[in-house]
């Protein structure tokens, strides 16, 4: 590790420490590698020295990020065959685009950071990754740009970050937390800290923590909010079949129209009658 | 002084700049959407934000909520063409905006906010 003032700085250098600004922001988390965006942001802020590791540190040192990453493709494959062969929801055929579009959400260090943390908790690591996959699934046929649709995973693997790493079925106060601990992060577009304290406004304003409606809720925070609310059906062992219907009532009251037309259009109509009951 | 000017029209953002900036020194930046300006909010850390009523999702009134709750120096001025309608200056001002500036936008209004708010002091 050594200290490098702030105009000898390079792109590709790897920060040692995280450097917050004077409200307390992070501008730049230890184990990030240095961007020219970064080390402009830096000198706004009027930031002097910063530490980074030296090459040889790094080399030496083991990715501590790899594991989490990998862990998350691993379960992602399960999940998915869970999805198809239980939920009766046709990813089939855009399997291979979700898993390339959620692994390089995994790139995003605190998304990493995440999914290490909440790996712990089984339901918590579960929910995230498979309501990434049915909201990748629903931006695959909305035909959003690639852009987008790794923002919308980003956003769905990190709605629930504000838990703590516990999933926990009543809390009301998770929205606000994971909205502050994005925001401050700078490394974080400030949708996806929006679409976390959005995810359980509903679209006739019953919902919490503003009690935001239509035109107050951004788009992905509706579709988010729509494979939330299913997957918290499923988590509670609701039968699949009971879970899409009830979801799928709710539009126009908790859900935007437009997003419960695109949830039923991924239904596998033809197979909804054969798949098996009450899977946990 | 830092001021964010937020509305979807480049016309209407123009000339609220003018017209700011023939009455107190100040550095400007700008934002279209909601998103764009929560994002400018936090790396521009304005002192005064100049906010469209109707903007794209979500609107002015939801990120004047949102910022008022996570930003407590932030002084929010709402623009409006809907201005006679008076549950909107009572949900502006109940959710913590400084002012309502009425479209079309006069200089003399401008003037009477800077004067009020004492913005050029």
């Amino acid at each position: 590790m050594r200290k490098v003032a702030i105009d000898q700085l390079e792109e590709g250098m790897i920060s040692d420490q995280t450097v917050y600004n004077d409200q307390g922001l992070i501008l730049v988390a230890s184990g990030v590698t240095l961007t020219k965006f970064i080390i402009r942001q830096l000198k706004n802020f009027d930031i002097e020295t910063v530490s980074v590791k030296d090459e040889a540190d790094w080399v030496l040192e083991p990715n501590p990020s790899a594991s989490p990453t990998q862990m998350t493709i691993a379960a992602m494959k399960d999940i998915t065959d869970e999805i198809v062969d239980y939920r009766a929801i046709g990813i089939k055929k855009n399997s291979t685009a979700i898993e390339e579009i959620v692994s390089s959400a995994l790139d995003v260090p605190f998304v990493q950071e995440f999914m290490g943390t909440c790996v712990k908790d089984e339901i918590l690591f579960k929910h995230s990754i498979r309501t990434a996959i049915l909201s990748t699934n629903m931006g695959l046929i909305k035909r959003y740009s690639v852009e987008h649709l790794e923002h919308l995973a980003i956003c769905t693997l990190l709605h629930d970050c504000g838990m703590e790493s516990k999933f926990k079925e009543d809390d009301i106060e998770h929205p606000f937390l994971g909205f502050e601990k994005l925001r401050k992060n700078l490394d974080i577009g400030m949708l996806v800290a929006l679409v976390c304290l959005q995810h359980h406004e509903h679209y006739d304003g019953s919902g919490f923590p503003f009690s935001f409606s239509r035109t107050q809720i951004a788009e992905f925070s509706s579709l988010v909010a729509v494979v939330d609310y299913y997957d918290r059906l499923l988590i509670k062992n609701v039968d699949p079949r009971k879970a899409m219907f009830e979801t799928i009532e709710k539009k126009n009251k908790r859900f935007d129209p437009n997003m419960i037309e695109l949830f039923g259009s991924t239904i596998d109509w033809s197979r909804i009658f054969t798949i098996p009951t009450n899977i946990s | 002084m830092r001021i964010l000017i937020v509305d979807d029209s480049l016309l209407m953002r123009t000339q609220l700049k003018d017209l700011f900036s023939s009455v107190l020194a100040a550095e400007f930046e700008e934002a279209v959407s909601g998103i764009e300006a929560l994002e400018k909010h936090r790396a521009f850390r304005p002192h005064v934000i100049i906010l469209d009523y109707i903007i794209n999702a979500p609107d002015g009134l939801a990120v004047l909520k949102i910022l008022s709750r996570i930003d407590k120096k932030v002084k929010i001025v709402m623009t409006t063409t809907l201005s006679k309608q008076k549950f909107i200056y009572k949900d502006c001002l109940e959710n913590g905006a400084v002012a309502i500036l009425p479209k079309p936008i006069t200089k003399e209004n401008v003037l009477k906010i800077v004067t009020a708010l004492k913005l050029n002091g």
